[in-house]
């Protein structure tokens, strides 16, 4: 049962955000980056990554997209009429309240182009890992490919950090 | 830097604290790769890792701030703060009793996930729980910065987290917590170095300044702030402290800052560092010294550089500044205010980039003394680096008298590698060394040479005088309950504060003196007071939004009573009574500490007493 308020929203985008794209990803991806600068040594290590961490990228993409969906129908203000007192109000007074209200935000709010940017970043993620994905087709000797590869992974993941963490915690009304 | 001189850091956090089992230990190790870190166990053994560092920024020690440490699938897993506080504790309190490393920074994370390890939430991160609504309301981190700071509020703390600094930064900056690293963000290696750098306590790892008492290592950290600039800088301590060590320190420390390693790194490195010995020059020399002569053809006087010239770009180390002579302190701060000088003899004005380091043993902010005021602050413009005497670096005394005992040995032929035993050691650290760091050496030193061909350092080779070897002993004072427990050995401070209050005079003794009794009582109340400011000044919390200092009377009077157990309001009572005379005449940081303890302790008559 979703929570209201936004809470469950917000807590599944924290765990995307920061448990996985973060402290998962984002960290493996900047020591699999250290190793191929010099900066570490790790027999394995970067084919580790790409076969783990990066690998979780397509399932965690559908993740957010669904997430990202579900923006709407959880963290609009109309969700208010869900919780005291305004779940009191007269039941079709509240149907129409709960429309208007609704649609208000949809225009006024500046959501629409923050959920636009990250899902644009989203994609950009998903180009850069298949472009990684293909670098690394056959051999993963070929340094200077894979090292351009993942930065340009690291990069956009940094930006779909950055849009996520744009996108509100709990509903607002402006 | 090599290994067993990198910092240690202690990582508290919820996903790294699990033993190494399957890829569950995954997370830490892309930690560590991510941010250059070698991650140890608690007693210093390097653990094994995918990924093998090759310039470490640090050791890190991890621990899991919940419990249990290493949970599975139907495991509950909740907040452990005393777990934590048992780490903290380990690496901290005991480390410095025992003349160990402690802990240079802890690394804080914020959200700590708690409840049931289920199926669904092991299998995205093996062995965490799913969370609680109230794990993101309130994050657990905040909790600990909280606890540790308490318990230790010297010891530099920092966030690490995923979550954004800004929904947090106004709370942890009031709880104590130095700064805020993004795990996420890219440049985190230089971040954390930086960190260290500036906020760490990190021993010399060049060995100047031998120890790790948290007294010397607070001064390292000013030092190393203090390279990062080109302000002047002063440096006060007593004789034999390390002045000139420290001053070197400062000139060294600004090539080896962690991780810097540029081109500029080397045009630093040439930088010279002239050291002059205010004590040793007469008025006239010590102008042509430090200005150097103008070369005139008629007279045959030929020219010559100054000392300012020569540590042109570089340190001019300037020793015992207390006895530069006052016409010399005029020319100095005309030199420091125009930057630029004129040759002894000469008319051109020279330009001049130099940074004066200075240093004394001397009060030199005393109005009525014989050094201007107004030299000094230019002199002291990028701040003040105390130095703790040896007396209060009992810890440090053993790694020292090793470290002298090797030096002595290497530089004679013909003399036997030696231990020292405990007596010996015994005997060291009882002595008050009024002569510091250099009285040791020479002790140390004296005794290699006149005891050459034995295999131990015992206490007969040292020439200590006994008399000398109890520390602050009260003269004539009659055996108390308290000095009798302490007969024939020393007494600390705490208990010398009681005794104090304890003195009964009789009424022959005030007839017989007139009336003297109360301005007795009242010079004993000012000198009490001057502790208590020295140990107020040595304690200061110093952050960039607050460099002059905080003044903090919890750590200020463990320091002054030397009771590491001492409770805040305990703390708070001692100052309030020993205050309390002076009240009305208070000032500057007194002022401030008296009205500190006021306000934790409003009433009177709350002191419990801990014996």
């Amino acid at each position: 049962m979703k929570s209201p308020g936004g809470n469950d929203w917000s807590r599944r985008k924290s765990q995307f955000t920061h448990h996985w794209l973060k402290n998962g990803l984002l960290s493996a991806l900047d020591a699999a980056a250290n190793v191929m600068h010099g900066r570490a040594t790790g027999r394995g290590y970067v084919q580790d990554v790409l076969d783990h961490e990066v690998q979780e990228w397509p399932a965690r993409r559908e993740e957010l997209h669904l997430l990202l969906d579900a923006f709407d129908a959880e963290m609009s203000p109309s969700t208010l009429f869900d919780i005291e007192p305004m779940c009191n109000w007269e039941p079709d007074l509240r149907r129409v309240m709960r429309s208007v209200l609704h649609e208000a935000w949809m225009a006024r709010s500046t959501m629409r182009e923050a959920l636009k940017r990250t899902s644009a970043a989203a994609e950009r993620v998903d180009d850069a890992y298949h472009a990684l994905i293909h670098s690394t087709d056959g051999t993963t000797e070929e340094a200077s490919g894979l090292v351009r590869s993942l930065d340009v992974l690291r990069g956009a993941c940094r930006d779909l950090c950055a849009c996520l963490e744009s996108l509100p915690q709990g509903v607002v009304l402006t | 830097m090599n290994r067993a001189s990198l910092p240690t850091v202690l990582i508290v956090d919820d996903l790294f604290g699990r033993d190494v089992r399957g890829r569950a230990n995954r997370e830490r190790q892309n930690l560590c790769g991510k941010f250059l870190l070698r991650e140890v166990d608690a007693s210093g053994a390097l653990r094994p890792a995918a990924v093998e560092v090759r310039e470490a920024v640090a050791q890190a020690v991890f621990c899991r701030g919940q419990s249990p440490i290493d949970s599975d699938v139907g495991d509950m897993v909740e907040n452990d703060v005393p777990a934590v506080l048992e780490i903290v504790r380990s690496g901290w309190t005991d480390a410095l009793a025992r003349g160990r490393a402690p802990w240079a920074m802890v690394l804080l994370d914020l959200c700590f996930l708690t409840g049931h390890v289920t199926e669904a939430s092991h299998r995205r991160n093996p062995g965490v729980p799913e969370g609680r609504p109230s794990d993101e309301e309130t994050y657990f981190g905040l909790t600990l910065l909280d606890a540790i700071h308490k318990e230790a509020p010297e010891l530099p703390i920092f966030i690490l987290s995923s979550k954004p600094r800004a929904q947090v930064s106004l709370q942890f900056s009031r709880r104590g917590a130095l700064g805020f690293i993004d795990r996420g963000d890219a440049d985190g290696p230089e971040q954390l170095a930086d960190a260290l750098w500036t906020h760490g306590l990190i021993p010399d790892a060049s060995g100047g300044l031998v120890g790790f008492s948290l007294g010397l290592l607070l001064a390292l950290r000013e030092g190393r702030r203090a390279a990062r600039h080109r302000e002047n800088m002063l440096i006060r301590g007593e004789r034999g402290s390390g002045k000139e060590l420290m001053a070197r320190f400062v000139h060294r420390e600004a090539i080896h800052r962690v991780g810097a390693q540029t081109a500029e790194d080397a045009a630093i490195d040439a930088r010279p560092f002239i050291v002059v010995n205010s004590a040793i020059f007469t008025p006239t020399l010590f102008a042509s010294e430090l200005f150097g002569i103008q070369a005139r053809t008629a007279t045959g006087v030929d020219g010559k550089a100054g000392l300012i010239e020569l540590a042109a770009t570089g340190d001019l180390f300037l020793d015992e500044i207390g006895d530069m002579p006052s016409e010399v302190q005029a020319a100095v701060l005309r030199a420091l205010q125009e930057r630029q000088i004129t040759r002894v003899g000469g008319r051109e004005s020279i330009p001049v980039d130099v940074r004066f380091v200075s240093a004394t043993n001397a009060d030199l902010d005393d109005p009525a003394g014989a050094f201007r005021p107004d030299l000094l602050d230019r002199l002291r413009s990028g701040g003040t680096i105390w130095l703790p005497p040896l007396r209060a670096r009992t810890a440090d005394v053993a790694m020292l008298a090793e470290r002298f005992v090797r030096e002595a040995e290497s530089s004679r032929k013909g003399i036997r590698r030696r231990d020292i035993t405990a007596d010996a050691l015994a005997l060291l650290r009882d002595y008050e060394w009024p002569g510091n760091v250099r009285e040791l050496r020479s002790v140390v030193f004296e005794a290699i040479t006149r005891f050459p061909d034995v295999e131990h350092l015992v206490g007969e080779h040292l020439t200590i005088p006994s008399q000398r070897t109890t520390k602050t002993q009260v003269p004539g004072a009659k055996a108390s309950r308290a000095s009798a427990v302490n007969a024939g050995s020393t007494i600390s401070l705490a208990e010398l504060f009681a005794e104090m209050e304890r003195v009964r005079v009789e009424p022959q003794f005030v007839a017989d003196w007139g009336g003297k009794l109360s301005e007795v009582q009242r010079h004993h109340a000012q000198l009490i007071a001057r502790m208590l400011r020295a140990a107020l000044e040595a304690t200061k919390r110093r952050t960039p939004e607050c460099p002059s200092g905080q003044v903090l009377i919890h750590p200020a009077a463990k320091l002054a009573t030397g009771d590491p157990s001492l409770t805040a309001s305990q703390a708070a009572d001692l100052f309030k009574r020993l205050l309390g005379p002076l009240a009305a005449e208070l000032e500057g940081d007194l002022k401030d500490a008296y009205g500190t303890a006021l306000r934790l302790r409003p009433r009177s008559g709350q002191t419990r007493s801990r014996q």
